[in-house]
């Protein structure tokens, strides 16, 4: 129901769309490697996820983000008394959302589900769903931030999704109807 | 004065909009979803634009949109969507609500901030 392709586009699309918002400032540099361990650690952390969903497939993205003090001091403000997990929801929305419109190309109708938290330990689980796409990563920021990343997507009908890799996306501008 | 009602589940969100909109003088409330927005606006008349998220619990931003012309009979705040999703479909619907603009996030203040001042002025 996915092809080799197929998967190749949406890891590509994944990896366009966190380069482009789990940064804080474009200057910051985000290198983002296939993870060489199969699953992240599930023993420490909390997992932040978005489903995207269409009549077709289910994408859930999947952040592990760790309280450490680099992450903390990336992320939040030193006065920020929050969890990371809870600060780190709109990342997570900004990079799905992202995604989102990529594969709104390919696919009417989409949903997106609003950032929700879970114990790092239901990540050993997913293989349970059978997905046709699992695939982790590990995201290193200015050489020092680090978070894993997972995708785990679930066809129902054969999916096909299509990049366009030329077009640069405009945000933030105000579209006045 | 003319307020801005701000209207996110993401307190990220809410506290970076409302904080850069107050910084530059602006009068601003916010709420937590489109429930908590459809009850701060008719408790205050004061609010001409709401800044709206659309992907919320309990009632999404859309919604709210339709809600606050059909049940509040409110056809003079000016609406503006501030959120991930671009679709043409959700567009269309915000349209047909009477929603004024689109902002794809994330939020950049200075981009906004003086169409912002016209909206409330």
């Amino acid at each position: 129901m996915l092809s080799e392709q197929g998967k190749r586009n949406i890891e590509q699309a994944f990896q366009r769309a966190a380069r482009g918002t789990v940064v804080r400032t474009s200057a910051d540099v985000c290198d983002i490697a296939l993870a060489t361990d199969p699953q992240p650690d599930p023993r420490h952390g909390q997992l932040v996820l978005i489903t995207v969903s269409s009549f077709a497939f289910r994408l859930i993205t999947i952040f592990q983000v760790r309280d450490t003090p680099e992450i903390r001091s990336y992320y939040l403000a030193d006065t920020d008394q929050r969890g990371i997990d809870e600060s780190f929801h709109e990342v997570a929305n900004l990079c799905c959302g992202a995604l989102n419109r990529e594969f709104s190309r390919s696919f009417a109708h989409l949903a997106m589900s609003t950032p929700y938290t879970l114990d790092a330990r239901c990540i050993s689980y997913l293989a349970q769903l059978q997905p046709q796409l699992l695939s982790h990563y590990l995201i290193t920021i200015n050489g020092s931030v680090q978070l894993r990343a997972t995708l785990c997507m679930c066809c129902t009908a054969p999916v096909d999704i299509q990049l366009n890799a030329a077009e640069v996306e405009q945000t933030g501008e105000l579209e006045l109807f | 004065m003319a307020q801005i009602l701000v209207v996110d589940d993401s307190g990220t969100v809410r506290d970076e909009v409302a904080g850069f909109l107050k910084s530059n003088g602006l009068d601003v409330v916010t709420a937590v979803d489109g429930n908590d927005g459809l009850a701060k606006l008719k408790a205050d008349p004061r609010i001409r634009l709401v800044v709206t998220d659309v992907n919320m619990p309990n009632m999404d931003g859309l919604t709210m949109a339709e809600k606050v012309r059909s049940e509040l009979g409110n056809s003079k705040v000016n609406l503006i969507m501030l959120t991930t999703e671009s679709s043409a479909n959700m567009r269309e619907r915000g349209k047909a609500a009477g929603v004024k603009g689109w902002i794809v996030k994330p939020f950049k203040g200075t981009a906004v901030l003086d169409t912002f001042r016209k909206l409330v002025s």
